[in-house]
């Protein structure tokens, strides 16, 4: 009972600390609040604009950027600022869900790879190789080639891509942990694998897993916005930023503002991750704390 | 050295025939009949069941996978394009130089512009020019690259009418294409650079070289950035993956005929031979960069050599 409660006091100082360094970084609060109002705005989407975002209004077709519609208009009259908030919906729902499945997945295989070790780890990793040989860019578009493109399958296609990166991250925790006195103490006391694994072993590997997934999104999203982009990913009318930019660029002569406005929103949520990402890996990295 | 390479060699067949079946299976479990893709949807009932048989469209699942690597890996066959009737490596050899050039360049691009800004950000660590750069960089790995090239044209095509919008001829229309290829890249590897150097900064053979009188100049090229390449020479060698992936995006927007471009082509066309051949093309290039990545180690770290040697 003694030591159970030393423990929890000494796994509170540990995310205390962890805030402090956190918020001392203004990089990475900004980053934070910046994602929080991007999510905020997918959410509420229906209250902040003005527009629906598939309402079409021929005669209103590639009206400038004005008081009444901020971004302008494109080519179906729809209006761009909706259709960019709009749009934030199905990026978050690819970056994060396909970071949620790759997350799963790569750390159940390396947790199997790593505690067990010999054939099943060799087994595995050779496969994670096979799956890491292919761009994760073309491995995408191999597998939406095969299902078709739409949200699922695309967010399918980024998460396969994704899971070595973590079941390596994953695997190497656990062979380090797997060493500690604590974890043989624990197996010789007769507590089981799967105890073991819960309670010593996984929280112990999951700042590097934090990391990699903050920074997991922001490639997902940018991801699915490019394969959006070469027509193999979200289709119109459905409002995505990458197929808003596929769209605009057959006019960016004439009405640049149509190509700008989608790209910003992309690159803004991009820079955010990062930047948390950033923040993350640094507040949790135990060298640089002192 | 020999003995490790081939070694490597060999392991690169076991992640050949894996990256083959997995495009195979997705391949042959996507929708649309091979037969009418072929030949149209008008095929009668009778040339159509003749030419899957003569396809080996009939045999089980194994058979097939067998006979097409058995293709692929002793006769260097493909397949042939629904589409062109051309053989699959053919259109893919048309497409591959300039994808090549283009992603080589820009991967020379970005080893030295990483590098180099990396190892200013580096010694001069939380001065001025160092702030710029780490922004510069992080502004840099965040810029979706399609976007990116759009606004070049935008400004150079367009607006001041100095560079090609399309095409990869001559050194200006490459300008265009490889600065956008290669910005993600250049950013990756100054961040990367920049943290490996600040970890060998620290070291005391650097002092003891700096007790010594070098130059600053003399110590930051031979001693620090010697030390800091292995990190650096790791991410370029993740880095040719995605480029050649990037390579796709920018080939769409260029309009370049490469084998990005002919892959996307191909998924549209529904000419699966083409996409399955493409992918496997490049997953192969990619595994030999790899390895040649992993012997460029031994060159640059003896230490490494010797016990990679011993194995």
């Amino acid at each position: 009972m003694q030591k159970k409660k030393e423990r929890e006091g000494e796994k509170q100082s540990q995310l205390r600390i962890f805030w402090r360094m956190f918020f001392k970084n203004k990089l990475a609060v900004a980053g934070l609040v910046i994602l929080i109002l991007i999510i905020l705005a997918a959410v509420f989407a229906d209250f902040i604009t003005p527009y629906y975002p598939e309402e079409q209004n021929l005669q209103g077709a590639f009206s400038a950027p004005s008081a009444e519609h901020w971004f302008g208009t494109d080519e179906f009259g729809r209006d761009i600022y909706t259709r960019v908030i709009y749009g934030a919906r199905q990026s978050l729902i690819i970056g994060f869900g396909a970071v949620l499945v790759a997350m799963a997945a790569g750390c159940i295989l390396g947790l199997i790879s790593g505690y067990y070790g010999g054939a099943v780890d060799a087994f595995l990793m050779r496969v994670m190789d096979i799956v890491m040989s292919i761009p994760s860019m073309l491995f995408a578009i191999a597998i939406v080639a095969a299902l078709g493109s739409n949200l699922r399958n695309l967010l399918i296609a980024i998460a396969l891509s994704k899971i070595p990166n973590f079941a390596r991250i994953m695997r190497a925790s656990v062979m380090s942990v797997k060493q500690m006195e604590y974890v043989t103490s624990a197996k010789v006391l007769g507590v089981n694998n799967i105890r073991v694994i819960l309670e010593d072993i996984l929280p112990n590997s999951f700042s590097p897993i934090i990391v990699q997934a903050t920074l997991g999104v922001a490639f997902s999203i940018l991801t699915a916005a490019g394969m959006s982009f070469l027509g193999l990913g979200i289709q119109p009318p459905t409002p995505e930023w990458g197929n808003m930019i596929s769209t605009a660029k057959n006019y960016i002569r004439d009405f640049p503002y149509m190509t700008i406005f989608p790209g910003a929103a992309i690159m803004l949520t991009i820079l955010a991750l990062n930047l948390l990402g950033d923040g993350l890996r640094d507040a949790l990295d135990p060298k640089l704390r002192y | 050295m020999l003995r490790y390479s081939i070694k490597r060699l060999l392991q690169l067949i076991p992640v050949a025939l894996g990256v083959s079946l997995i495009v195979f299976t997705l391949l042959h479990i996507s929708p649309g009949d091979p037969v009418k893709l072929m030949m149209g949807e008008n095929v009668s009932q009778e040339v159509w069941a003749r030419t899957r048989e003569a396809m080996g469209l009939n045999d089980p699942f194994a058979v097939q996978y067998l006979n097409y690597i058995k293709d692929v890996f002793l006769h260097f066959d493909l397949g042939e394009s629904y589409a062109t009737k051309q053989p699959v490596l053919q259109e893919i050899l048309r497409c591959f130089p300039s994808t090549l050039k283009l992603t080589l360049v820009s991967m020379l691009v970005a080893t030295v512009g990483g590098i180099l800004l990396g190892v200013i950000s580096a010694v001069n660590q939380n001065k001025g020019i160092d702030s710029v750069i780490n922004v510069l960089a992080l502004v840099g790995i965040s810029f979706p690259s399609f976007w990116l090239g759009l606004l070049l044209i935008l400004l150079f095509s367009v607006q001041l009418g100095w560079l090609p919008s399309s095409g990869l001829e001559g050194w200006q229309g490459m300008i265009l294409p490889c600065t956008v290829l290669s910005l993600q890249s250049i950013a990756s590897l100054t961040r990367m650079t920049r943290s490996s150097m600040l970890d060998v900064i620290r070291q005391d053979y650097v002092r003891t070289a700096k007790a010594k009188g070098l130059s600053a100049a003399a110590i930051i090229f031979f001693h620090e950035v010697k030390n800091a390449l292995i990190p650096i020479i790791t991410t370029i060698g993740m880095d040719f993956g995605s480029l050649l992936g990037g390579a796709v995006l920018c080939e769409t927007i260029f309009s370049i005929q490469g084998i990005g471009r002919l892959m996307v082509d191909s998924i549209k066309r529904r000419d699966y031979p083409v996409v399955q051949g493409c992918v496997i093309f490049i997953a192969l290039a990619c595994c030999l960069v790899n390895l040649a990545v992993d012997l460029l180690y031994m060159v640059i770290d003896p230490k490494l050599k010797k016990k990679k040697t011993e194995e």
